[in-house]
């Protein structure tokens, strides 16, 4: 049975809930949980002031039962276990996540896997600004794990992204995989012009039909490559909101950015890239 | 420029005009009747400033929108942000270092948020240099060393009227002799500026080719080759125009990339940082640095109190036990547009007076220079003497040199920093100023 | 051919006592894959080539089973391989050696590994890489990495490590019949059957050694010579263990993952002798008087 906590506070304000997590609350009595601190606004207060806790955590999920918007950091450092957020849910959800797995019915705010080493995120709706990105102050962002994003994605998704798997069901805004240094990156819809600037290494698979790629990316050719199979075999088995049957045929290949190491590459369908087909 | 002062006119030399970013500090100010009737050595932008100084009668202080004693605001004031849960404190470039120290002490007492505020124009020029660090020079410099000024989407003859005068293209410097003579202006812009009317080499392109624009530069700088029909129909510029530029550059011997500090939006940002690439990679051949015109207002202040004082330089959280820098969440448009705060001190009244459609069920405690009305949703406005006119206090040049401004002209109102040292004082002294 | 009927092997088919001496080695099993079944098997075979016994060969392979496109990890045709050697340090060595050279060279394979990464691993691709010459990407998928390498149909894609046991070398069958055609026809059933079973390999040609060998050698050099016991014609002037009707003896020598594992092939094998036991004398195995390896497979034991 899992530990739902429903949000009953009419608060706007922000909400810290990084210290929620299934293996801390784990070994807590129903009482100390209802005790532990959350951070809210400027002060500490108690989890009950602001939520109705029912059940027990022993199978491991605690649940948010309601969309809170305010509340911040859900799952941060997590480890193990399972979070399920049904609704939608505020900024860095699942931040220096190492294991565990989150799961967000709706939409997530900005910072969603910030600084995620492992554990698996997905999101049936959209997610903000920053997914995958690195903690304030470095350069480095998510170094291991998998997100999936049903829905669209805000600016710099995967930026300084190091490893990991981030795949994005609708559409990303722009900075798309800006800084990649490695990992990789799979986008269903349109994305803004110029994905992966100065993205030194990493794998940014793009299947809308047009792509504007900046100057510094130079065309390999259209293949079909193993990786590409297992990618599409990756991305099925977690039920990413991708259509595989795009890597059943030559993807083009681009690599780049050249100003920047250039080992980067990026897969789009087959005369995707506007520039290439009116040149 | 009236060349003739009435006698009993009083004269101020050494002046500081915040009317633009240049604040040249060669003015003299001259004052009559209360108020300045002219400024010697101004631009018509700066004079425009330095007119607009007379004191307005209106009261110093206002509780809802009624008139009251400052001592009454204050403790209204201090109360609304002791009791805050989730406060913000911004605005601070509106103000002088000084009183920015002191609101950043007030941030930290009452365990708030605290940004530089305005429309987070700095935002993206902040984050550049910390992402990519900056390769920059005193506007000294440039005045001395320039041979090529290139104005990347910046108008400084229009916006800037003295910039080129005094630190840029027309000065006389040291290894420049012969002033506009020795120098080269290029002008990349969207339209025929008052600035490409005079440059030497004029690139038009489309404001969202920027960064296709940008990494074409750096690609040939870089030496990497290109494809033409690519370049051209990414930036709508031919390849060899861009090997011409490209050339300029590198034949300089001491460049300057005058860009402004930008919007707050993701392109704007990879702009910012894309430009110091350039400048480190242009470095390497030759000497090259990047300056941002700036505005009149103290944001660099900000950025340098905010750093000295709680390590990070803007959007920093308060609310823990050490400041936190959460420059993608806690800067003064998020939080307002997201209904984070409850509680708002504003240096800067205009900033207020902006966040009405937002600031529902948010308290705002604001500050006041100019002869505004009461702002309409603030529960209490102070009134502050005007910096620059009718109050003295430090303000930074873009280039991060600090320049004291001083008043001229008598005020009725406090300064900025005095006000909000009263109330840092209620705030610390007053029954219940402990820990909330 | 052995009448319908038959009930069972006779008593004396199996000699009394006859038991296999089999020992630990560390074993590997990889998974190649191809555009093709046709060259997922040439790649499969080139790998496995030369890898009969570790008397001599750098490790003991064999292709396990040959898989359709639903059991590789990239949906493509593709055969197992098991792979045998006496140290992990060797069986890396050998792994990744036969792995560059016969799989990384044929066009279109892609290698993964067969067996869960425990905490014993070898190093493949991860050794492999270095031929990109820099060019190599790193690619990690579900809990795997994987090295990427260009190459000049594409890229070649290998797995980073592979999971090892400790598998079971050297279990034994022999085959004793005096018609030599008779006795091949009935080692070659009993490989056949011996194959189907999985997790084993039969390393020798076609499954089936005829140079039985004995450890040392009259000639320093040599770490093992003929079995001089087995040996026909040697009979007369050499003690043998062959019964005096006997002019033929075959071996089908069994590595697999684990002792069940080659114990289950044995007892096939001994199954189809049992059947064609009218094509035999007897049926034995190999062993060392039982000193030298830990597992002993006693043929009674499994009838």
């Amino acid at each position: 049975m899992p530990l739902a906590l429903r949000f009953t506070s009419a608060s706007q304000l922000p909400l810290e809930l990084d210290g929620i997590l299934p293996e801390r609350v784990q070994a807590l009595s129903q009482g100390a949980i209802e005790k532990l601190l959350i951070r809210h606004g400027n002060r500490l207060e108690p989890l009950a002031e602001h939520f109705a806790i029912s059940g027990s955590i022993d199978d491991g999920t605690l649940i948010f039962e309601s969309a809170m918007p305010s509340g911040h950091g859900i799952g941060t450092g997590m480890t193990a276990g399972v979070i399920r957020v049904v609704g939608h849910a505020g900024r860095r959800i699942g931040a220096q996540m190492r294991g565990g797995r989150i799961e967000v019915e709706g939409s997530a705010g900005d910072l969603l896997g910030q600084g995620m080493s492992g554990g698996r995120i997905a999101v049936t709706g959209d997610a903000g600004d920053h997914v995958a990105g690195p903690l304030p102050g470095s350069r480095r962002g998510m170094t291991g794990g998998v997100i999936t994003i049903a829905g669209s994605v805000g600016a710099f998704a995967a930026a300084g992204m190091r490893r990991g798997l981030v795949a994005i069901g609708q559409s990303a805004g722009a900075g798309l995989g800006y800084r990649m240094i490695a990992g990789t990156l799979v986008v269903q819809g349109p994305c803004a012009p110029n994905p992966g600037l100065e993205m030194k290494r990493g794998s940014i698979v793009l299947l809308d039909r047009a792509i504007e790629l900046a100057p510094t990316f130079r065309k390999a050719g259209a293949f079909r490559p193993v990786f590409l199979r297992l990618l599409a075999r990756e991305l099925a088995s977690l039920n990413a909101t991708i259509d595989i049957r795009a890597f059943g045929m030559p993807l083009d290949l681009f690599h780049g950015d050249l100003l920047t190491l250039g080992k980067g590459e990026i897969w789009t369908r087959a005369g995707a890239l506007a520039s290439e087909t009116q040149a | 420029m009236p060349q003739a002062h009435r006698l009993d006119a009083e004269q101020h030399p050494d002046s500081v005009c915040l009317g633009c970013g240049c604040l040249c500090d060669d003015i003299t100010a001259v004052v009559a009747d209360g108020r300045v009737v002219a400024a010697e050595h101004a631009c018509a932008r700066g004079e425009a400033w330095f007119a607009a100084s007379s004191e307005d009668a209106s009261p110093e202080c206002w509780i809802d929108g009624q008139p009251a004693a400052i001592d009454d605001g204050l403790d209204h004031a201090a109360a609304i942000l002791r009791n805050a849960r989730s406060p913000l404190v911004t605005g601070l470039d509106a103000v002088c270092v000084e009183a920015q120290r002191i609101a950043v002490a007030i941030a930290d007492r009452i365990r708030g948020f605290v940004d530089a505020g305005g429309l987070g124009a700095h935002e993206s020029s902040i984050h550049a240099a910390l992402e990519v660090g900056s390769v920059g020079c005193t506007l000294g410099e440039i005045r001395h060393r320039a041979d090529l000024v290139l104005a990347w989407f910046v108008d400084p003859v229009a916006t800037h009227p003295r910039f080129f005068e005094r630190y840029g293209v027309d000065a006389i410097g040291e290894f420049v002799p012969r002033g506009r003579a020795d120098r080269r202006l290029c002008v990349i812009d969207e339209h025929e500026t008052a600035t490409a009317a005079q440059s030497d080499h004029l690139l038009l392109l489309k404001r969202d080719r920027r960064l296709a624009a940008l990494w074409t530069v750096r690609a040939i700088v870089a030496g990497l080759s290109l494809d033409p029909h690519t370049v051209a129909r990414l930036t709508g510029v031919s390849l060899e125009q861009w090997n011409t530029l490209a050339r300029l550059l590198l034949d300089a011997r001491y460049g300057v990339i005058l860009h402004d500090a930008g919007a707050a939006d993701a392109e704007a940002s990879i702009e910012s940082a894309a430009i110091l690439h350039l400048v480190r990679v242009l470095s390497e051949r030759t000497r090259f640095v990047a300056a941002a015109l700036g505005s009149g207002n103290n944001a660099k202040g900000a950025e340098q109190v905010l750093l000295w004082s709680t390590g990070y330089p803007a959007a920093v959280d308060l609310r823990g036990a050490v400041p936190a820098y959460q420059p993608q969440e806690a800067t003064t448009s998020r939080l307002l547009d997201r209904g984070e705060v409850d509680a708002v001190l504003s240096l800067e009244g205009r900033l207020a007076l902006d966040s009405i459609e937002t600031s529902a069920g948010c308290s705002i405690v604001a500050l006041v220079e100019d002869d505004l009305d009461p702002v309409p949703n603030a529960q209490v406005v102070f009134r502050v003497a005007r910096l620059g006119t009718h109050a003295g206090g430090t303000v930074f040049r873009s280039d991060g040199v600090p320049i004291p401004a001083r008043a001229v002209l008598p005020s009725h109102a406090p300064a900025a920093q005095e006000l909000i040292a009263l109330l840092l004082d209620r705030l610390e002294h007053a029954p219940g100023a402990g820990d909330a | 051919m052995t009448p319908p009927n038959t009930p069972g092997p006779r008593p004396n088919l199996v000699e009394p006592g006859a038991f296999a001496e089999a020992f630990p080695m560390t074993a590997t099993r990889l998974v190649v894959t191809a555009d093709t079944p046709a060259w997922a098997l040439t790649a499969a075979q080139t790998m496995t080539g030369y890898a009969t016994s570790v008397i001599a060969c750098d490790a003991e392979a064999g292709i396990e089973r040959v898989l359709d496109e639903s059991e590789t990890p990239d949906g493509r045709p593709g055969a197992s391989i098991l792979l045998f050697a006496f140290s992990r340090d060797a069986l890396e060595k050998a792994v990744s050696n036969r792995v560059g050279q016969c799989v990384m060279t044929c066009p279109t394979t892609a290698c993964y590994s067969g067996l869960p990464a425990g905490e014993k691993t070898i190093a493949v691709g991860g050794r492999l890489r270095y031929f990109g010459d820099g060019w190599q990407i790193s690619k990690q998928l579900g809990g795997k990495r994987y090295w990427r390498i260009p190459v000049m149909d594409g890229e070649f894609l290998c797995e980073e490590t592979f999971g090892t046991v400790k598998g079971v070398a050297g279990g034994n069958l022999i085959f004793l019949g005096e018609d030599p055609r008779a006795t091949l026809a009935v080692a070659e059933s009993a490989a056949a059957a011996m194959r189907s079973i999985p997790s084993v390999i039969l390393p020798f040609p076609g499954g089936i050694a005829r140079s039985g060998s004995k450890v040392g050698s009259k000639y320093k050099a040599l770490r093992a010579s003929t079995n001089t016991a087995f040996a026909p014609m040697l009979r007369g002037q050499v003690e043998t263990t062959l019964p005096s009707s006997v002019r033929c003896a075959y071996e089908i020598v069994i590595d697999g993952l684990s002792l069940e594992a080659v114990e289950d092939a044995t007892r096939a094998g001994l199954e189809v002798a049992g059947a064609m036991q009218n094509q035999l004398v007897a049926v034995t195995a190999g062993n060392y008087g039982g000193k030298l390896g830990p597992y002993h497979i006693k043929l009674e034991n499994l009838i």
